[in-house]
């Protein structure tokens, strides 16, 4: 559905941010995209949207080179910038704007998630808050069923009962043909609903595995400190270690932890990757 | 207006919705901006004739007609350069660049919002505020002079219309190429460009030795030439289409700021 091939990008000639990226994204996922401030995370999701242009290689969606912006394939693309202003005008008004160009633009289901999210669709989008501005956001991009949804740090912004309401919708939401690319520094808020999970760093994928692969691989596990068991990558806490584990037949099943997950492969991107080879 | 049926050819359905969204987006700065010529022309050709200072012989709205028609043009081509401005903010540009519709539908439809549909709402206004000046005008001196209404067909109007679509299409290209202060640098961008032809103009009459000839300046009268007119709306016409290729092909790739 997206395939990203020999990716190369830099904002300042020297500085390549991007060399030689490769990466393909297949329909019925959700993908968390994580990386370091700088990873280039912001720059990959606007690259994918046709916002930016690789200066080598190329970016597709649905077969089709996303720099040509052509009608059919950024219907079927819907990007949530972390920043953004929208109009100074009502959610009505936007809505009966913009949502014409989506062929399969859901109303109904816009409503459900505005009426979920409490969005005042009556107020002047310019008045509302961030975070409302961006529940409405989210919920436009959602409705309109575009097949490639990305989104830069959805929940930033948003308070505790915002951040469970989109993970619920999200979880609720029809995902077969759809693809969700959701970049976040803020691994927590998300780890329910993601199945696949993509670390960028120093211009390159270092580690893209599914949620059910890495829970077959690895196990996250609290250790005390006089424990015998090697651990991977590991790091203090209270009362012992939060360690990641090489899984084999006798481990019991564990929650991923994201957070420890993504320090682990920053520090030991090979290590952890190697667990996946065999 | 229902979805529209997406395919990459030129669809006259999402000309007329991104039509729609420049007229929604800049509708408010279009109102704020037609009253305010609108008001200060009717300021300043009401007043002296509800205070007695005009004469029965002087007419209103003609004492007026230049200069509506060069605020016609002036506020036709400030509302032109600030057409694109949230292409160039890095917040709001995401609205305009991924919007599934093509370049040349997008700039169509700002070239058309910018010159027919303003220059149709201008005359509009026009016509109202004469009707509106001859009308306090005559209740004021009991003189009236309805022949004195503004004619959208005038010789002169239509040719200060055009003349507008020509430099519309420079503007319009500004409001692509520049990220800010669009219309100022545009038009340093014109003087500067007139005065650089002229200076190297003189440099090639002096190279030349015509600079003294006065027999060549009196017999060179371009205006008095048949193929002039001729010429001049074929380079005009042909002027405003590379501009708009221009403006298009800067539009086409246009990136997130």
């Amino acid at each position: 559905m997206v395939t990203v091939e020999n990716l190369t990008f830099a904002f300042q000639k020297n500085e390549p941010l991007f060399t030689g990226l490769d990466m393909r994204l297949e329909p019925g996922n959700t993908y968390g995209l994580f990386g370091l401030n700088g990873a280039g995370k912001t720059t990959l999701l606007n690259q994918l949207s046709g916002m930016l242009f690789p200066h080598k290689g190329s970016c597709n969606v649905l077969g089709e080179n996303v720099k040509k912006r052509l009608p059919e394939t950024m219907s079927e693309i819907y990007i949530l910038p972390e920043q953004f202003d929208l109009p100074k005008m009502n959610a009505d008004k936007y809505v009966e704007l913009h949502a014409p160009f989506y062929p399969r633009f859901d109303h109904t289901y816009l409503s459900e998630i505005l009426n979920e999210f409490q969005v005042n669709r009556q107020k002047n989008l310019t008045e509302l808050s961030y975070g409302q501005r961006k529940k409405f956001l989210i919920a436009f991009a959602l409705s309109t069923n575009s097949k490639v949804v990305l989104m830069d740090e959805p929940t930033n912004g948003l308070d505790i009962p915002s951040k469970s309401q989109f993970r619920k919708i999200m979880a609720a939401s029809d995902q077969s043909n759809r693809c969700f690319l959701i970049s976040t520094h803020q691994v927590r808020d998300l780890d329910s609903i993601i199945d696949h999970i993509i670390v960028l760093n120093n211009g390159k994928i270092i580690f893209h595995q599914s949620i059910i692969d890495i829970s077959t691989t690895l196990s996250f596990e609290k250790l005390s400190d006089d424990s015998d068991k090697i651990a991977l990558y590991s790091e203090d806490v209270f009362g012992g270690k939060a360690a990641i584990i090489s899984k084999n037949i006798s481990s019991k099943e564990t929650q991923i932890d994201l957070e420890l997950l993504f320090n682990g492969i920053i520090q030991k991107q090979e290590l952890i990757n190697n667990q996946f080879k065999s | 207006m229902s979805a529209t049926n997406v395919n990459n050819q030129f669809s006259i359905t999402r000309f007329l919705l991104v039509l729609k969204r420049y007229i929604a987006l800049n509708q408010k700065t279009w109102l704020i901006g037609f009253l305010c010529v609108a008001g200060f022309l009717l300021a300043i050709a009401v007043l002296p004739t509800i205070t007695s200072m005009f004469s029965v012989d002087r007419p209103g709205f003609v004492a007026i007609r230049g200069l509506t028609l060069s605020l016609y043009t002036l506020g036709g081509l400030i509302l032109t350069s600030m057409i694109f401005s949230e292409v160039h903010s890095s917040t709001k540009a995401f609205q305009f660049l991924t919007l599934p519709s093509t370049t040349l539908e997008k700039l169509s439809a700002a070239w058309f919002s910018g010159t027919v549909v303003y220059t149709f709402v201008s005359i509009i206004s026009i016509v109202v505020l004469s009707v509106l000046i001859e009308l306090v005008k005559g209740i004021n001196t009991g003189h009236w002079t309805p022949f004195n209404v503004f004619n959208p067909l005038s010789a002169d109007v239509l040719s200060t219309v055009l003349g507008f679509f020509f430099y519309q299409s420079i503007f319009l290209l500004g409001a692509v190429y520049f990220k800010k202060n669009n219309f100022i640098k545009t038009l340093l961008v014109i003087i500067l460009f007139v005065l650089g032809t002229l200076f190297f103009l003189n440099i090639g009459l002096l190279i030349f030795g015509l600079s003294q000839n006065q027999e060549f300046f009196v017999n060179f009268q371009l205006d008095a030439q048949q193929w002039f007119t001729p010429l001049k709306y074929i380079i005009g016409i042909g002027l405003t289409l590379f501009f708009l290729l221009l403006s298009y092909l800067k539009l086409k790739n246009k990136q997130v700021a």
